[in-house]
Parts: structure tokens; C-alpha cells; sequence
């Protein structure tokens, strides 16, 4: 499998919003709802901002409500870290599953949440 | 369900928070994330926490926003903007997983298992008070 480079802390990535109750209806903020694992899952998946625009994104996915943007180097500020896999796909890591660890998979999938920005909605 | 429908306008917080519970069960059943739609067991639960609180909350009650994980468990939260501070009431879709309470003020958060009426009612009056 092919390796990358370490992301720089500059580096942009998207996570699709993937249900309309991501966002909440009356702040238009993202919840914490996108940033949690799934059993088996090793990492969340985003995209990478410098080769996919939020559009493109959003049409990996038969449904998409809306892109949130993440800094990797504020990822990285929480304890977590955003690792390269592909030409536009990295992986979130460090997230404790809810089974393992429920207070802190909610705090920091919040954490996550506070940082994103939406960035692009189906018009 | 049906004071909220016959002497609640349809903006006030119970009424809006029992509107986008009823919400769920009118989407898929699945999606590309999993789950979609809510279990009965997660959706009687959250109904029973919602009504109970607002049963002695009243007009305290506060506007939950309602969304449903990969399993068809039900997350309501609770938000607030000044102080940021949030209430998270999970109930998951089976009956042998145990509903949970997650509540945040800055840098201090908690889980509280073995969730009651009486604790949601603690924690939405905290959640008020911030």
C-alpha cells in the first residue's frame, strides 16, 4: 500500500454530513452526531480540501446534507490525528470507541463538532 | 402528545421537540450510515423521558434537537450557545443497552448511566441555570 507524507497542520479535509440531524436545525452548527465511530470502524472518513472541493465531496455519497470543514492541525490539538490513505481520502484517528470509552467519545466527537464549519449545502 | 397538540403553539419548545421525535419515524429505514429510522424501544423511551419532563418542567422545558445514531437509538440534545453548554439524552434501540445522559460546561463533562426522569430533570434545569 502506498504511504504518504504526514498532513501539514494547514491541511484542510471534509467530512460529509451524511443525515440532515447533523446539523442542528436551529443553530445551522454541526453536531456531535457526525463524529462518532462505528463498531469495526478503525477512523472516520474525510476527504482532503487540496485535491476535492466540497461539492465533489458531497458526491461520493448518494446523500449528502451538507460538508463540514476540519483544520488538521486543530485535530491534532484535541489528542487525535488525521492520516492519509489514499490521493483524497484520509482517515480521523483516535477516537475511542462508545463502548470503550463513552464519556470521552462524546466529548471529543463535540470537540470535533465545535470545529467544523460547514462549508458547503445542497442548494 | 395531545396537550402539546391542543393548547401548545406550535412553536413552543415541547411542541417542537415532540414534532421532530415524530419526524424520525417518517424517514428510511436505513441510509448509507446505517439505521435510520428509530427502534419502538428508543422511541417509547424518549417519548416517556420527554413527556415526564415536561410534565413537570412546563414552560421550562427546553427545545431538544432529535436525531437517531447507526443503530436506531434516539440522541436528543440539548443546546445551549451562552454559556455553551450541552445535555445529550441517548436512547439506545434495544432493550438490553442502557440510556445515558452525557452533559458538558466548558472543560468539565460526565456521563451519568442508569438515566431517570428525575436525572434528565436535574440536568435540564442545570442546563437552564448555566
Amino acid at each position: 500500500m502506498r504511504q504518504f507524507d504526514p498532513l501539514p497542520d494547514d491541511a484542510t479535509v471534509y467530512r460529509a454530513l451524511l443525515r440532515k440531524q447533523w446539523i442542528n436545525e436551529d443553530t445551522g452548527k454541526v453536531k456531535a452526531d457526525a463524529y462518532f465511530l462505528r463498531a469495526n470502524e478503525p477512523g472516520l472518513s474525510v476527504n482532503l480540501a487540496s485535491v476535492c472541493s466540497p461539492k465533489q465531496c458531497a458526491d461520493l455519497f448518494r446523500k449528502c446534507y451538507g460538508v463540514a470543514s476540519l483544520e488538521v492541525g486543530d485535530v491534532r490539538q484535541i489528542g487525535l490525528d488525521v492520516q492519509q490513505d489514499s490521493v483524497n481520502h484520509a482517515n480521523l484517528l483516535g477516537l475511542p470507541y462508545r463502548e470503550d470509552r463513552l464519556a470521552e467519545a462524546e466529548r471529543l466527537a463535540g470537540l470535533l463538532a465545535k470545529q467544523s464549519q460547514v462549508v458547503w449545502q445542497p442548494g | 402528545m395531545i396537550v402539546a397538540q391542543s393548547t401548545r403553539p406550535s412553536s413552543s419548545p415541547i411542541t417542537v421537540t415532540l414534532k421532530r421525535l415524530v419526524d424520525l419515524l417518517e424517514e428510511d429505514e436505513t441510509d448509507e450510515y446505517g439505521v435510520l429510522q428509530p427502534s419502538q424501544t428508543a422511541f417509547k423511551l424518549a417519548m416517556r423521558f420527554v413527556v415526564e419532563a415536561y410534565d413537570v418542567m412546563g414552560d421550562r422545558f427546553p427545545k431538544a434537537s432529535a436525531s437517531t445514531d447507526e443503530e436506531g437509538g434516539i440522541r436528543l440534545t440539548w443546546s445551549k450557545l451562552e454559556p455553551e453548554c450541552e445535555v445529550r439524552l441517548i436512547c439506545p434501540a434495544q432493550t438490553d443497552q442502557p440510556a445515558y445522559l452525557y452533559h458538558e460546561l466548558g472543560d468539565d463533562y460526565a456521563v451519568e448511566r442508569e438515566v431517570t426522569v428525575y436525572i434528565l430533570l436535574q440536568w435540564l434545569e442545570w442546563l437552564n441555570q448555566a
